[in-house]
């Protein structure tokens, strides 16, 4: 129904997104996930046109509709939006907000429209308060409202932008389920969400958006219980990490530890884990000294918040060869002490780089 | 790290705070080295303010009580706690040094 | 007479004694009455020898100065004293009860005094003294500093040299008017003068040493001193210590003594019957009593013709005569009624007979053998009279009872055909005198005039009168202007040009009925003359005449300008002024019906009134001249004249007009006051109202009437906004630079007005009879008479609906305009918000009154424009501009997101403005935006600038014609409250129309 080829928008010389191209079915639901700042809003405010993209085509229903010619608000018509902050108009009744668009923009007559406009309520649960005022309502009833209004339109696909990001965890629930309940109906829609809970449950299609393109997309079960790609799992994981680059063997380790320090506090870990953290890398680093000379060594701590786990990844490139072979060991000392604070241990080599990567204990 | 060095009746007291790691390891060695060098028989090393150690550390205390041993002198560890005992623990050095719980207790057995 | 005088003393000493007066007063008439008289004398002085001399038996007193001797005298131990003539002069003029007796008992001459041996300096002085003498300077020194009447000296500045050896005088400060130290601590008087006049000859700096008089000549022998110039008499005595210089001035010693007169010091004169019998009030109760004269004055005959009965007494000066009067020491002065005047305008409690005592006439003297002269002079001065040359300087100086000097008329530049020399007596007000160092008054300037008009140059030449006849006779002078009256006598010696001023002879008595001054105690605060405005607060109309010459007149007062003459009798009544200036006419009219107010004085001055055009267009100007000339000629402009001004005729008469030519537009202030323009029934009448209307006739034009106010009269004209201004319009300079002036069509008066109870002459008025009527009858008449009467209420409708419907229209204007500006504004391209920005700070920036003057008199300065439609465009532009404002923020105020819900329902972005923004924002703007609306309203009130006839105008109109404060203002202001009100409850309506809640509320109630 949708489809949406190398969109780009920025605003000024900021790029917000890059190169985004997708399709949208008809009685598709997709959820659009990812970190604040990444485009997600931008490009659902770029298929209804709110904002003007900069670059690419948007096609729907075959016509495209960044076309000079075309009758913008009419297309509008079809794809209605559900915003953060409601949005509905205060001067008018919540009866008025549903009927004004159907009477004004599609001539029905008044009575129609409203005995419509109340059924629409009755669905969404708020009939009794038809000749209300928005000021009058809660939160979670306004949004509610506004799905009504976006319904009284008949819309193809309803776009909607963090629905239920302004309304407090009480409220959340009772939003969500009309939108599970249009899901069900067979609405097209858009969802950007930071539920993820939600948007696994209703979601035909999951897309991670990230540095202004689609990261990854997926089914549901893919991106959440298996993301592929970095991000997407430090995203769905809540993954945190710290990147420390040693290069000589004269490296500063105290400097270093400082900075692991500053991530241990960040992510507010226990003093112990931080301790141990702090031996582990020191007792891994000694087993890399001599390698030291001459390869640049990547070591990458992750935090996953979900998991609350670390995992230590080094890389290093050069002669393929696992540090802590016991071969190359003078003692056991190191190695013992590294064991004894890991759950596992595993090398490989990745790309022509040696990889260990380490899963420390949990306490 | 520091090390304050109390000459007592029978033995020489080491004590230690800080880390002993890969980077102030060598200064222990070296001091102590110093210390056996100069006729010195019994040390009781504390270890109350350490906080840390790593395999860089337990080294240096094996050689270091391996010199001693050759000149016929020995070494006892007090003190040693926490997380450091933890490290001792799983290397294994807990069975190789003599520990004390004081350093009192520690010098009446040098004596 | 020596009999009489006997018998008069003996009378006198009875009388005395009648009246057990304690003080054994010897008094002394004539020189040989102090021979056994207690005389007092200054020590060391001439008085104190010829006192030992002449009066061996008298018991002499010596006092250090003159000045404790006159003490004695007043205290009444002494009888008399001695004392030279300058001294006594000032003492009998301060003194009124001290007289001298005129022999005077020697001869002496006044010099200066040199230490001996100093010849070189003797010479030096001498020198100066000669010189001084020739020129005439000592003689008008003379004239100056001894004064027969009490009017401040004339001092003339002489410029000293700073650096030199100084010239020191000894002087004794307290011999006024030689030398005597003036209010500003210098030393001042003729010796003072004389002094400073040697030091700059001498080019020396001079210092005065203030010393007794004893102690000069020993500080003149030790070299203290150089010189003695105080008055000192040079004696033989003293020339064995001094040297002395030639006589300066001609002095003499007389005898000082009390005047024989009546029992009391002259004080308050009480109004109980004891001087009854002396008052006067009509001209026949003069036979028998104490008259007044100046000897040898036309006066003087009139008198003794009239009333051979009467007491005569002989003065010298007219001072000396009113004094007399004031002090009950005469009961009448009959002189000429000019000099009365001026009399009067100084002694409120004096007053003119109605009647006259007689007529003289006033001419010039021409030597008798000058027929050549004395045709010339008949020539030019009949051309003065028919041209009322004569009648306007007679009404300048003679008339009007000025209080501060008038100019000297302007004549072109002096003539070249040689030069005539007048004689006068420079000490006649208002004929000829002297003021501010010049010679001036109304023969000085009719010299000016006959000179211009023979092109010779006229010089003056000042000296005493008895002098002027032989002046003429020998030659010495071509002709003489001194208040000249014809006389038989005269005629003998001289001759007499045809009379160019007619002098009544009145009398001067006191006024009746004047309350003294121990009865109203607030008689201080009184206004009584015109000099007495000098610092009050005088109101006057802005622009005008008055304006410039209450300004000009009255440094010290408080002038504030008023915009109407309603105003400023306002401002008079409630006190918040203490008198105003004003067209005598007017006031006239005014007084009228008005019985709180009262005129101060006679009239100011003439004042000419023109019609005024545009500068450069002289067409419509010499039409109007024609047209002036033609009905002068054929008797309308006399008839108007004696309907409108003497009869005060209020109808208008039906004037024929084809009215085939075009419009007149004329300028007029519709609330000038009758009898030139005012409103009645809803139509202009008046003198000027008729006049346009004539001239409209003579041209065949429409005549239509713009009505505004009076300072923005000029400017109409000048921009062509109106054709003439026909608005009682006085000509000035100024004016003259910025229009061009018709003929004068009329010389009106000016007068000053003021509360009556303030003035000093009126008797209050019974104005506890309306305190009285109860307040309601007040409002009903009132009522009656601003709304009813005339239908004035028709006035208050127009006005109204004018005031509605600038209203109105200009708020539409404004709004729309407001929102197109709103929309410039809020838009992104530069060219469209730049401009927009622009006009909001400037209309914002700019006073309304003044953005209103600027379209209707620069911006549409020829065009032809309803300054209604002014109005309404000027309105609206200000309107739009705080409206753009009003829209900016409300729509700005409408939360974002609105705007984008509705985009993305899928209405345009003009949709979504109209259906979403706009209803949100005008609930936001409503109250605001009734608020400048109504602001509006009260504001349109200023419309009158432009010659609308609002409300405001209305009630000024209606103010004008009743004079009434109160009503015609509390009726305006309600009829403004009852515009703002409906109004504001008509945008209430549409508040509560669009204010969904209260549509939400009312349903719920339903």
């Amino acid at each position: 129904m949708i489809t949406v080829e190398h969109l780009s928008k920025k605003f000024g010389e900021l790029v917000v997104l890059k190169d985004i191209s997708i399709e949208i079915k008809t009685g598709e639901v997709i959820s659009i996930i990812g970190p604040s700042g990444t485009g997600k809003s931008t490009f659902l405010r770029c298929l209804n046109l709110l904002d003007q993209p900069s670059g690419g085509t948007i096609h729907v229903d075959g016509v495209n509709i960044l076309d000079a010619k075309v009758d913008v608000p009419k297309i509008r018509q079809k794809m209605n939006m559900v915003f953060q902050s409601f949005n509905l108009f205060s001067h008018l009744t919540v009866l008025e907000n549903l009927t004004i668009a159907p009477i004004k923009l599609r001539g029905m007559n008044r009575l129609d429209a409203e005995q419509k406009s109340r059924e629409l309520l009755k669905l969404v649960g708020l009939a009794e308060k038809a000749d209300n005022y928005p000021d009058e309502l809660s939160g979670g009833q306004k949004q509610r409202v506004a799905i009504a209004r976006c319904l009284a339109m008949e819309p193809e696909i309803i776009l909607f932008d963090e629905p239920t990001s302004a309304l407090d965890p009480t409220m959340v629930s009772e939003v969500l389920s009309v939108i599970r309940r249009l899901a069900k109906d067979g609405m097209t829609m858009a969802i950007v969400t930071h539920e993820m809970a939600f948007a696994r449950d209703v979601s035909n299609r999951v897309l991670y958006m990230d540095e202004g393109l689609i990261y990854e997309e997926g089914t549901p079960e893919q991106i959440f219980e298996n993301p592929q790609k970095e991000k997407t799992r430090a995203f769905i994981n809540r993954v945190r990490s710290f990147n420390y680059q040693i290069s000589s063997p004269d490296y500063d380790l105290y400097a270093m530890n400082a900075e692991i320090e500053a991530f241990c506090e960040k992510q507010i870990l226990p003093r112990k884990t931080r301790d141990n953290l702090l031996l582990l890398v020191e007792e891994l680093l000694q087993m890399y000294t001599p390698f030291l000379q001459t390869t640049l060594l990547d070591m990458t701590l992750s935090y996953s918040e979900k998991k609350e786990s670390l995992e230590l990844v080094l890389e290093s490139a050069g002669e393929t060869v696992n540090p802590l072979d016991t071969a190359l060991l003078p003692d056991e000392l190191g190695l013992n002490i590294i064991k004894s604070l890991t759950e596992s241990i595993d090398y490989h080599c990745v790309d022509n780089k040696n990889r260990l990567t380490l899963m420390m204990k949990k306490n | 790290m520091e090390m304050q060095i109390l000459k007592d009746a029978h033995a020489t007291v080491v004590t230690i705070t800080g880390r002993l790691d890969a980077v102030t390891a060598p200064e222990y060695e070296k001091r102590l080295n110093d210390l056996i060098a100069g006729e010195e028989t019994g040390f009781v090393v504390d270890f109350e303010g350490l906080d840390y150690i790593s395999s860089a550390g337990l080294r240096v205390l094996l050689a270091t009580a391996k010199k001693l041993k050759v000149k016929g002198g020995q070494v006892r560890f007090a003190n040693v706690r926490g997380t450091v005992k933890e490290v001792f623990d799983i290397s294994g050095f807990g069975s190789i040094f003599q520990m004390d719980d004081s350093v009192a207790a520690a010098l009446a057995k040098i004596a | 007479m020596k009999q009489a005088v006997f018998l008069t003393l003996i009378c006198l000493a009875i009388f005395m004694c009648a009246t057990g007066c304690s003080k054994s007063e010897n008094v002394i008439t004539r020189l040989d009455d102090a021979k056994n008289a207690k005389i007092g004398v200054m020590t060391g002085s001439v008085g104190e020898a010829i006192a030992a001399s002449r009066f061996p038996n008298a018991t002499v007193k010596s006092f250090d100065d003159n000045m404790d001797a006159f003490a004695a005298m007043k205290s009444g131990q002494l009888d008399a004293t001695i004392a030279s003539y300058p001294a006594a002069l000032l003492i009998s003029k301060k003194n009124p009860e001290f007289w001298y007796l005129p022999e005077p008992l020697q001869n002496e001459d006044t010099v200066i005094a040199l230490k001996k041996g100093d010849d070189e300096l003797l010479a030096q002085v001498d020198k100066i003294i000669s010189m001084l003498k020739s020129d005439g300077t000592l003689e008008s020194m003379k004239k100056r500093w001894f004064k027969a009447d009490s009017s401040p000296y004339e001092e003339i500045n002489i410029t000293l040299p700073k650096e030199g050896q100084t010239l020191k005088i000894g002087v004794s400060g307290t011999r006024e008017p030689f030398t005597f130290i003036d209010k500003n601590n210098k030393m001042t008087g003729h010796d003072a003068e004389l002094a400073r006049i040697i030091g700059s000859k001498l080019k020396r700096p001079v210092e005065f040493e203030d010393m007794k008089f004893m102690s000069l000549i020993p500080a003149l022998q030790s070299g203290k001193i150089d010189l003695i110039v105080t008055g000192m008499v040079a004696t033989q005595e003293r020339r064995k210590m001094v040297n002395f210089t030639q006589p300066y001035f001609a002095n003499a010693q007389v005898m000082l003594v009390k005047r024989p007169a009546a029992t009391q010091a002259p004080t308050a004169t009480s109004a109980s019957g004891a001087d009854t019998n002396g008052q006067i009030s009509k001209l026949q109760d003069a036979a028998g009593k104490r008259i007044c004269v100046l000897s040898g004055s036309a006066g003087d005959m009139a008198a003794r013709k009239h009333f051979p009965t009467s007491k005569f007494q002989v003065m010298t000066a007219a001072a000396d005569a009113a004094l007399a009067i004031k002090s009950n020491k005469a009961d009448a002065f009959i002189y000429d009624k000019s000099v009365l005047l001026n009399l009067v305008e100084k002694n409120p409690e004096l007053v003119i007979l109605d009647q006259p005592v007689d007529k003289l006439e006033v001419a010039a003297a021409i030597k008798k053998e000058n027929g050549k002269l004395l045709t010339e002079m008949n020539t030019i001065l009949t051309e003065l009279k028919n041209e009322g040359v004569l009648q306007r300087l007679k009404t300048k100086w003679v008339d009007s009872k000025y209080a501060v000097t008038p100019q000297l008329s302007p004549i072109k530049a002096d003539g070249n055909k040689g030069t005539l020399k007048m004689g006068t007596c420079a000490n006649l007000e208002p004929f000829t005198f002297q003021s501010n160092g010049i010679y001036t008054g109304l023969d000085i300037d009719l010299s000016r005039l006959i000179g211009e008009r023979l092109g010779k140059k006229v010089e003056i030449i000042d000296m005493s009168f008895e002098a002027l006849i032989p002046a003429l006779q020998s030659g010495k002078i071509d002709f003489a202007l001194s208040n000249f009256n014809v006389t038989e006598e005269r005629k003998k010696q001289i001759s007499f040009s045809v009379p160019y001023v007619e002098n009544d002879i009145s009398a001067l008595v006191r006024r009746a009925g004047q309350p003294d001054s121990t009865g109203q105690k607030n008689q201080g605060a009184k206004l009584a003359s015109i000099a007495d405005l000098k610092d009050k607060r005088i109101g006057v109309l802005l622009g005008s005449v008055h304006d410039t010459y209450a300004t000009a007149q009255f440094p010290n007062a408080a002038v504030l300008q008023y915009k109407s003459p309603s105003d400023l009798i306002l401002a008079v009544k409630s006190g918040k002024i203490d008198a105003g200036i004003y067209t005598r006419e007017t006031l006239i009219e005014i007084l009228r019906n008005d019985n709180e107010l009262g005129l101060l004085g006679n009239s100011l001055f003439p004042v000419s009134i023109g019609i005024g055009f545009k500068k450069d267009t002289t067409a419509l100007r010499d039409k109007f001249n024609e047209f002036l000339q033609h009905i002068r000629k054929n008797g309308v402009y006399g008839d108007m004249v004696e309907r409108w001004m003497q009869k005060g005729d209020t109808r208008m008469p039906e004037i024929p007009n084809p009215k085939s030519n075009g419009v007149l537009v004329v300028g007029n202030v519709s609330d000038k006051g009758m009898p030139f323009t005012v409103v009645k029934d809803n139509k202009l009448i008046g003198f000027d109202i008729e006049l346009s209307e004539r001239f409209g006739a003579y041209l065949g034009k429409d005549v239509t009437f713009a009505d505004m106010d009076f300072g923005s009269l000029i400017a109409a004209v000048s921009t062509g906004k109106i054709d003439m201004i026909a608005s009682t319009l006085m000509l000035t300079e100024e004016r003259k630079k910025q229009i061009s002036f018709s003929d004068i069509y009329y010389e009106l008066g000016t007068n000053a007005f003021a509360l009556k109870k303030n003035i000093a002459s009126t008797e209050p008025t019974a104005d506890a009879a309306t305190s009285s009527s109860s307040f309601l009858k007040t409002i009903a008449t009132s009522f009656q008479s601003n709304i009813i009467q005339e239908k004035r209420y028709l006035l208050l409708w127009d006005g109204l609906k004018t005031t509605v419907i600038i209203s109105v229209l200009a708020t539409i204007f404004g709004t729309l305009l407001g929102a197109l500006i709103c929309f410039m504004r809020m838009s992104k391209k530069v060219l469209l918000n730049l401009p927009a920005k622009i006009y909001i700070s400037i209309l914002r920036g700019t006073p309304l009154l003044v953005l209103l003057m600027l379209i209707f008199y620069v911006v549409f300065a020829s065009i032809n424009i309803s300054a209604v439609l002014v109005a309404v465009i000027a309105f609206g532009m200000n309107f739009a501009a705080y409206s753009a404002e009003i829209f900016r923020t409300g729509i700005e105020g409408v939360d974002k997101g609105q705007t984008e819900a509705g985009i993305s329902l899928g209405f345009t972005k003009v949709t979504t403005f109209l259906n979403i923004i706009l209803p949100q924002t005008v609930r936001r703007i409503l109250p605001v935006y009734k608020g400048e609306f109504i602001s509006l309203v009260k504001m349109t009130s200023i419309v009158g600038y432009i010659a609308v006839q609002d409300l405001t105008k209305a009630s000024d109109i209606i103010r004008s014609r009743t004079f009434d404060a109160f009503f015609p203002l509390v009726m305006v202001a309600i009829l403004y409250f009852l515009i703002s009100w409906i109004l504001m409850q008509a945008l209430e309506y549409l508040e509560r129309k669009t204010d969904p809640k209260l549509k939400q509320r009312k349903a719920a109630k339903a």
